[in-house]
């Protein structure tokens, strides 16, 4: 009788530890479409295409690069009147685009801030290369100095993770030297329209079709962390 | 009535690819490593419209050097005579101009190169998709 029993006794074990798995399994299903819809529709936040509009050029009293003027209100000679606005605009949809989420509010002022004090430095600069009154070295080093100070400020806004995925380099990286990055591309250099039959194009590779912008958006980001990168500041 | 439509639509669809330009991005082949992505717009033979910089090919690039279809564009802004007054790092560098040309070139792009494109984020940040004048 005793032999009997034990098997009968396993059996309802196991059938009551099924039991329990199906139940759990049916709790976890029904508690889990509470979250996962949050979670994918933050991971296909795509930002509408940009729509630009026409800029017109400024056309008041010029600015003098030797004068001291309000923040955020310096404007080169041939830019657009509003060309700090489109700059903060369009950058933020560039970075609701990289990180998958608007900015809060806050931290847009301060991407703001940052962008003026660039070109409050730098567009004085433009100036005098413009009137010849410092050198395309002179305007390079400028500038290699007004975007050290653009990252550096830059870095205290965001997260290591949020300055990875915006400037595709990690917190402390000098990138002046690679966008500067041939003799012919270097900052204060007037652009060299190509002259027509200048040569066969060099066809030794091929450039391969560009995968879908949503393909290229989900690209991932450089390694984070290693020593190759150079370091702002020296 | 829909033979003919079909008849109009693949006959623009092949007249316009047929003038076809691209933009193209590849890394940029530093000692620093190729972190960053070049741009630049070329003819349908891959011969160059605009650099600002840079070499107009793939070489070393391998499958990283990608391009994306415009539409031939009209008048002249799409091509370098727009910037021949650019100054690098005034109005923008290579990101801004080949933006330039996809926005006036027209085609699938909704008038820049998308975000993926490495290097962009500090161009924008500085210069927007555009550039800092006022546009052809």
């Amino acid at each position: 009788m005793r032999n009997r029993l034990i098997p009968i006794a396993a059996l309802c074990v196991i059938i009551a530890v099924g039991f329990y798995a199906w139940r759990s399994t049916r709790v976890a299903r029904a508690v889990a479409p509470a979250s996962k819809p949050a979670a994918a529709q933050a991971a296909a936040f795509v930002p509408k295409p940009y729509k630009r509009t026409r800029p017109q050029i400024y056309a008041g009293t010029p600015y003098d690069p030797q004068k001291k003027y309000a923040p955020g209100t310096y404007t080169p000679a041939g830019f657009a009147v509003d060309y700090r606005e489109r700059v903060v605009h369009e950058f933020s949809h560039f970075m609701s685009t990289r990180l998958g989420k608007e900015l809060d509010d806050e931290r847009a002022k301060q991407v703001e801030a940052v962008q003026n004090k660039f070109w409050d430095s730098h567009g004085p600069d433009v100036d005098l290369l413009a009137q010849g009154k410092i050198t395309q070295p002179e305007f390079a080093e400028r500038s290699h100095q007004t975007m050290i100070a653009f990252a550096s400020d830059m870095e205290k806004i965001f997260s290591d993770d949020e300055y990875q995925k915006i400037f595709d380099v990690p917190k402390g990286t000098d990138t002046f030297y690679v966008l500067a990055h041939s003799p012919t591309e270097q900052p204060g250099m007037k652009f060299q329209p190509e002259k027509s039959g200048s040569g066969p194009p060099n066809l030794s590779q091929i450039p391969q079709p560009h995968p879908t912008e949503a393909s290229e958006t989900d690209s991932p980001a450089p390694p984070s962390t290693s020593d190759k990168w150079p370091k702002s500041g020296k | 009535m829909m033979k003919y439509l079909l008849a109009l639509t693949m006959t623009l669809g092949l007249a316009s690819t047929a003038d076809a330009k691209y933009t193209v991005t590849r890394p940029i082949d530093s000692v620093l490593g190729t972190f960053l992505d070049h741009s630049y717009t070329t003819e349908e033979d891959w011969s160059c419209v605009e650099q600002f910089g840079g070499s107009c090919d793939c070489a070393s690039a391998g499958s990283a050097c990608v391009w994306r279809q415009h539409a031939p564009g009209s008048g002249s802004c799409y091509d370098s005579n727009f910037f021949y007054k650019w100054t690098y790092l005034s109005q923008g560098v290579c990101h801004q101009a080949t933006n330039n040309n996809a926005y006036y070139m027209g085609g699938p792009s909704p008038g820049y190169l998308g975000s993926g494109v490495r290097g962009m984020g500090t161009s924008v940040a500085t210069f927007g998709y555009w550039g800092t004048d006022g546009g052809c």
